[in-house]
């Protein structure tokens, strides 16, 4: 499989606005990277241009180092697996699988060896001749991950390939595919709009907006130290929470509804901002404690109200609101709380994000030597 | 049923069926939903959801049963006469018409027709386009929209209206996870201070569980439970719905228990281990010819390497185990999934942090009994 690299490649359709701008981007051999971005983000450009189905603008990628831009793409050897599946109705699943093979005059019992090699690793032995119609929507998929892996391609790419899944089969299929990519090591990119697959199934994520490229890294880095807003927003199952602060004379944090501090003043690092700076704070929604001062641990204190809570099963998520804006806070256990009753909400510095007003950039990585020194 | 109830039930419905041919899409469904109130039915696809919305809104005829919108019976009558809000799965909207056009299109109804002023209309088509982030493309047209942003459009003309219930047939599910977020809490806000009830329609049980004040689970055309989102996440029926239940779903093992003085048990070919007392006085109570059925819930779960814990002691005193092998881990961020094979069974464990476990690691799985289900292992049913 290949190493594959992307060099200031650029998409435009119509010549003024750019659907990718100056992507650089490497996917090392035997990794699984994910293009990940709301609807019109550039995803799937970027998809078709590393396939060779749609042409570059300008820019160039490279497979193992060798320019493949103006090569088509059965010349680049990639291999896809679509959402809808795409599979030959009529054939059974053995059928589907050898295809490829097939059509290549490759000697039969080749075919055979491979095909059952890889009806073995995707569990569709039991069901080698049955017709693909008769499967069910996860199975057919992997039928069409079988075909797609059959022909030994350089690269393997995964357009939405859970979207047409019910909720069951498709922890299944990423199940499964995840396990795919670290036994087999797989050169593939993947393209999703659900973080929730890209972050399961990818060894790192490239999070695309607007056609620009805003952060590759492997999905804890992505969590843990977003490079912006828009990542610390797109990125989390309940998203991240933002909050307006200013800082004051001292250089202490300033937002409304803080309760009065006792003991320690909460401030940011020297260097960060001016007095009279604004800054957005983001935080986690699991990250915030209802109720408990930790121990010695600096920690904003918001004062809030009850809204309502969502039922996540082993989890709920409680709708706040305070005067700096609404806030959700993620809690394992059923709360007794009431509409309108006050709650403190405790923000441990720790756990806290800092973004430009302007730019959106994160100021420094959360959990950083800057809070450790203090 | 009477219509005299009080108060008047947005949706009732009493033996509702519908069969196609041979096949029962919809047997026996009874179904109550007050006003303001959000009731969600969640079931795999083919489950019978759609069904259920189509013969709510007139678009099917009940093989048999009644039907009751707002107090009326619904019986012959037609659906432009139902007043019911239908978002449909496939979105269908004009294609010639701009967004703004489609959201409209309900206003302009004949059942409507006079009854906003064209100042009130406009509000109220501004109000669902900037709930639902719409507002900035009202001058398009579907075909220059995402599957995305043509859900919304859907959703809009839904909401826009003033019915006697709102049928929403999966409204959020092409959204990405920000949006679906925030546009769960706040439809289900806005729904919840109307007068009509609203049906929404999800394969998601997790939406279902988060949107809804109270979760129908649909499977094959029959209603297997109804209850609050708690409930149904802490007594699941049977082992049905608690496999659709759930993120991931509770895993249900069989399991095979040996020896009768000394109860051992054994899932699937592992080695049969030895069983604490809570363990064995479940298999007492539930197990069925040596076989049970053990729901344990991916939370509750502890899983360690094999080599490591030699030294650390179990999670909890009386705690039981299992030994397996990893078969994958997820990353989600905040916790992963962690994916066990326990004697060729799947079990699935959320942990928090990324431990980088190879497949094929060597593991010991811990749970405790008293936290787990029993299920009867020839029903399926959840044993009390």
């Amino acid at each position: 499989m290949a190493d594959v690299r992307l060099q200031q490649v650029c998409k435009s359709y119509d010549g003024r606005s750019m659907a990718v701008q100056a992507m650089d981007l490497h996917c090392p051999q035997g990794e699984m990277l994910a293009l990940l971005g709301p609807s019109g983000c550039g995803k799937s450009s970027t998809l078709k241009m590393v396939a060779g189905i749609e042409g570059v603008t300008s820019g160039e990628i490279l497979f193992d180092g060798v320019d493949v831009t103006r090569l088509d793409s059965a010349s680049r050897n990639v291999a896809m697996v679509f959402e809808d599946y795409a599979l030959y109705p009529h054939m059974s699943v053995r059928e589907n699988i050898a295809f490829p093979l097939k059509v290549r005059r490759e000697n039969r019992s080749v075919i055979v060896q491979k095909v059952n090699g890889l009806m073995d690793l995707l569990g569709l032995s039991a069901m080698a001749d049955a017709t693909v119609q008769s499967l069910s929507g996860g199975a057919q998929q992997r039928v069409s991950i079988g075909r797609a892996l059959v022909r030994a391609p350089a690269l393997v790419m995964f357009d939405e390939p859970l979207s047409h899944l019910d909720a069951d089969q498709k922890v299944v299929l990423r199940t499964e595919i995840r396990r795919m990519q670290t036994t087999q090591g797989l050169t593939s990119v993947l393209v999703t709009h659900d973080q929730t697959e890209a972050m399961a199934m990818a060894d790192r994520i490239a999070v695309m907006h607007h056609g620009v490229l805003q952060q590759v890294g492997s999905p804890q880095t992505l969590y843990a130290q977003p490079a912006n807003r828009f990542v610390a927003g797109f990125i989390g199952d309940t998203p991240m929470n933002f909050l307006d602060a200013v800082l004051d004379d001292d250089g202490a944090l300033r937002l409304p509804g803080l309760a009065p501090m006792a003991g320690h003043a909460v401030e940011l690092p020297a260097g960060l901002g001016r007095p009279g700076d604004a800054v957005v704070l983001g935080i986690r929604p699991e990250d915030i404690l209802l109720h408990q001062v930790p121990n010695g641990m600096p920690a904003l204190q918001l004062m809030a109200r009850f809204v309502d809570r969502e039922c996540g099963g082993d989890r709920h998520v409680l709708r706040l609101s305070s005067e700096a804006g609404p806030l959700h806070v993620e809690v394992a256990s059923v709360s007794q709380l009431q509409a309108g009753d006050a709650v403190v909400c405790c923000l441990p510095v720790e756990a806290l994000h800092f973004f430009e007003v302007s730019s959106g950039r994160a100021m420094f990585a959360r959990g950083g030597h800057l809070w450790s020194q203090r | 049923m009477s219509s005299a109830v009080t108060p008047v039930a947005s949706v009732l419905t009493a033996g509702l069926s519908k069969h196609f041919g041979a096949k029962r899409a919809l047997d026996d469904i009874s179904l109550r939903i007050e006003q303001g109130e959000v009731v969600a039915i969640t079931g795999p696809s083919g489950a019978g959801k759609s069904t259920l919305a189509r013969l709510i809104s007139g678009l099917e005829v009940p093989t048999s049963g009644d039907l009751h919108l707002a107090g009326r019976d619904m019986r012959g009558q037609a659906p432009q006469e139902r007043r019911v809000a239908h978002m449909f799965e496939s979105f269908a909207l004009y294609p010639t018409r701009t967004v703004r056009q489609n959201v409209a299109s309900p206003l302009d109804a004949p059942g409507n027709r006079g009854r906003w002023s064209s100042a009130e209309a406009a509000q109220r088509i501004d109000d669902v386009l900037s709930l639902t982030e719409m507002a900035h493309l009202h001058e398009r047209y579907p075909s220059q929209l995402s599957g995305g942003q043509k859900q919304r459009v859907a959703l809009c003309r839904a909401l826009v209206q003033d019915p006697s219930v709102f049928v929403l047939d999966e409204p959020i599910g092409h959204l990405d996870a920000k949006l679906r977020h925030r546009l769960r809490g706040e439809i289900r806000r806005r729904q919840r201070s109307m007068r009509p009830g609203t049906l929404w329609l999800t394969p998601d049980g997790l939406e279902a569980m988060a949107v809804a004040d109270r979760v129908v689970v649909l499977i094959d055309g029959r209603i297997h439970q109804m209850g609050t989102p708690d409930e149904v996440f802490s007594r699941p029926a049977d082992v049905q719905v608690a496999r659709l239940i759930g993120d991931p779903s509770m895993n249900v093992l069989p399991v095979l228990w040996t020896s009768a003085d000394r109860p051992r048990c054994q899932i699937g070919d592992a080695d049969p281990m030895a069983a604490s007392p809570a363990l064995v006085e479940l298999h007492q109570r539930h197990a069925k010819q040596g076989c049970g059925l053990l729901g344990l819930r991916p939370s509750e779960i502890t899983v360690m390497p094999r080599a490591a814990h030699a030294s650390v002691e179990p999670p909890a005193a009386g705690a039981d185990c299992m030994h397996g092998a990893i078969y994958a881990v997820e990353p989600l961020g905040k916790s992963c999934i962690v994916s066990v094979d326990v004697g060729g069974q799947r079990l699935r464990a959320r942990l928090p942090g990324a431990p980088a476990w190879q497949p094929g690691l060597p593991v010991t799985v811990f749970f405790d009994a008293a936290r787990c289900l029993s299920f009867d292992p020839e029903s399926g049913a959840l044993c009390a």
